[in-house]
């Protein structure tokens, strides 16, 4: 029994000093992980018509609205080797990861923060990954996606918005402006629209699967190629919508 | 003079571009500000470089290649260009070639068998329309050689982007390279697809267009990719 | 050099242009090898982008060939090529929704007027490396006008035609690229 004991104990013992030992070395992974990654962040005076251009690589881009009359970069780049050049051009920020980086190799992750001001036009693009864009009322807002992440656009008020990747999702909450542009497209992934009930728009939707949902915005007066075209005017059409997908839902939503 | 008006006719000065009088004020103040002084010196030596270098040219990545893709392109158009004429000549060219002449009672002949002609079409035409919803035969076959010669031009285009693609492919981390293999292998899904329903429908112009797309898409890919 | 070859480098650009609009794919690649450079070097500077400035250039010859039927040597064929290259360029940047206007129009960005204590001396040497370096930092419609003004030497009268602009506008964004130019060129001195 006293023998059992002990070999209890002493494996007791030596699974806390197993856990011990297996914390130490995630406590180290993660320490190592956050020194090789760096970070910047920069602010730039904001203009009568700020505009941003950012062409990543690889990584998330995440652009948001904030109340002061500047821009705030901020960047978290996982390789050490990577470089960032922001340059201010009148009223431009423009960041081209690609052309900074050239001759450099791989230079892994660059996730990007950028918070501007609302009335900025966004124009945003990524070889992969992630791209949220939200709480901007300007004239464009463009987010592209070379292969696949998805794209959020959210509270979006533009006259132009472009949304485009491969495989990925592409959700759209905003509202459609009078004579305003609108294209999203995706190969693999579904897209989703919410607008308010009364929009006006001409609509042109395909979807090779048959996957597309007017909701609320169906009329009669829409023309189907067996489900997977729809073309047709919701109210008085006055902006243009264009959404394409291969395989994937094409769903409007009424907010 | 102040520095902006002198900055101002700065320009016009090394353009050559300048009357006397205001070279004369320009220099007086040029003379007493330096700062003005550098912008003169500075634009000079930027507008001199640029005529000095003046028609000397850059030449592309691949001279060749470009050609290539540019004959390419060219010799896909005239080749459906001359089809067309070739076919042309056998229709209208021998019927319009042709002087006619005509009595009165040959031309009402002419007219009445025109409208006779045209009414049997129209008839023929809709029982058909209304018989199987479809267009007549001689369209898709039109339809398709279009088609095919618009995916062999893009093809060609594709070919070189994928070439240039696969050099600098060894470059890229595996996960890139993870990446864009499962996206190009998705967008060929979608073009092998769109090719096989207008292999069974060749009228099927929702087909049609996820075709074009997805064969844009492709290339957009290709070269999105080939700067990496 | 042989006599196929003198008679080669003798054939005029419209001699060339007549036979190529007879379907001679021969002469088209003569004048493809003649003014490829040009042209590239021309979008090049125009758009920036290496790659833009291929298929830029590839649409120029393509168009090239379409309409070379309609050039009846009024003027000079390199003139009548770049003004192509030049509306090519232009309407690519309308597609892709560059805001020309933004650089175009009066007033809207007012020339930094130097003053203070600048070093005259700091001005770096101009070479071709910084000086392609800056022009493509340049907005499009900057970079458009420095090109064909001050790089490809068109008057500005010419330039206010093809930009669908006046002269004055022409003469005060070139005013204003040049400044900007001046300024990227002092920042690569300052920075190295």
């Amino acid at each position: 029994m006293r023998i059992r004991l002990l070999t209890r104990r002493r494996r007791v013992g030596a699974s806390y000093l197993a856990v011990g030992t297996f914390l130490t070395l995630i406590l180290l992974a993660t320490a190592g992980t956050v020194n090789a990654q760096q970070q910047m962040s920069k602010r730039y005076p904001g203009g009568k018509n700020v505009r941003v251009e950012l062409r990543n690589i690889s990584g998330t881009i995440v652009v948001e609205s904030w109340n002061k009359n500047e821009i705030r970069l901020t960047a978290t780049l996982e390789s050490k080797k990577a470089q960032v050049v922001p340059k201010q051009i009148d009223d431009c920020l423009m960041v081209d990861v690609m052309s900074d980086n050239r001759g450099r190799g791989d230079v892994g992750d660059i996730n990007f923060k950028l918070q501007v001001p609302a009335n900025s036009s966004v124009d945003v693009e990524t070889r992969r990954g992630n791209i949220s864009v939200s709480n901007i009322r300007s004239g464009l807002v463009r987010a592209h996606v070379s292969s696949e992440g998805d794209i959020e656009l959210t509270n979006i008020s533009a006259t132009q918005v472009v949304a485009q990747n491969v495989i990925g999702n592409i959700y759209f909450d905003g509202e459609f402006s009078s004579g305003g542009t609108y294209e999203f497209k995706s190969t693999k992934g579904d897209i989703t629209i919410r607008i308010p009930g009364n929009s006006a728009f001409r609509l042109v939707a395909a979807s090779q699967m048959r996957q597309i949902k007017l909701n609320d915005f169906w009329n009669n007066g829409f023309k189907t190629q067996d489900g997977r075209k729809y073309v047709g005017d919701v109210g008085d059409g006055r902006s243009s919508v264009s959404v394409t997908n291969f395989s994937g839902q094409i769903t409007f939503l009424r907010k | 003079m102040n520095c902006e008006q002198c900055q101002e006719l700065i320009h016009d000065l090394v353009d050559g571009s300048l009357s006397h009088l205001d070279e004369l004020t320009l220099n007086t103040h040029l003379k007493q500000c330096l700062d003005c002084d550098s912008v003169r010196q500075d634009l000079t030596s930027i507008l001199s470089f640029c005529q000095t270098h003046r028609g000397e040219y850059e030449a592309p990545p691949n001279e060749q290649a470009l050609w290539l893709r540019i004959r390419n392109v060219i010799e896909a158009e005239t080749g459906s260009h001359a089809q067309t004429a070739a076919r042309e000549p056998s229709f209208l060219g021998r019927l319009m070639g042709r002087t006619w002449e005509l009595s009165l009672p040959q031309l009402a002949s002419l007219a009445a068998a025109i409208v006779l002609l045209v009414s049997l079409t129209t008839v023929v035409g809709l029982r058909r329309w209304d018989g199987d919803g479809s267009v007549p035969n001689v369209v898709p076959q039109a339809q398709a050689s279009n088609i095919n010669d618009r995916i062999w031009q893009r093809r060609q285009v594709i070919n070189y982007w994928n070439q240039r693609v696969e050099l600098n492919k060894t470059r890229w981390s595996p996960e890139m390279r993870e990446t864009f293999d499962r996206n190009l292998k998705v967008i060929d899904e979608a073009v092998a697809n769109s090719l096989n329903e207008l292999n069974q429908n060749p009228h099927d112009e929702v087909s049609e267009q996820m075709l074009n797309e997805s064969l844009n898409d492709k290339l957009a890919l290709l070269k999105e990719f080939s700067d990496l | 050099m042989t006599a196929a070859e003198t008679e080669t480098s003798q054939t005029s650009d419209y001699e060339l242009a007549q036979k190529a609009a007879l379907g001679e794919m021969g002469a088209f690649e003569e004048l493809y090898q003649r003014h490829n450079r040009r042209v590239y070097s021309l979008c090049l500077r125009m758009t920036g982008n290496v790659s833009e400035a291929e298929d830029l250039a590839q649409e120029v010859f393509i168009q090239l060939f379409r309409k070379i039927g309609s050039f009846r040597g009024e003027s000079a064929f390199t003139t009548w090529l770049h003004r192509l290259t030049v509306n090519q360029v232009l309407m690519h940047f309308r597609k892709r929704g560059v805001r020309m206007e933004q650089t175009t129009e009066d007033g809207e960005t007012p020339i930094q007027i130097v003053k203070g204590t600048e070093n005259p001396n700091s001005m770096p040497v101009v070479d071709r490396i910084a000086l392609d370096k800056a022009i493509v930092q340049l907005p499009p419609g900057y970079r458009t006008v420095f090109t064909l003004h001050d790089i490809e030497g068109h008057e500005h009268e010419e330039i206010a035609r093809m930009l669908g602009c006046s002269v004055g506008t022409s003469k005060s964004q070139l005013h204003k690229a040049r400044m900007k130019l001046r300024g990227l060129l002092r920042q690569q001195k300052a920075s190295e």
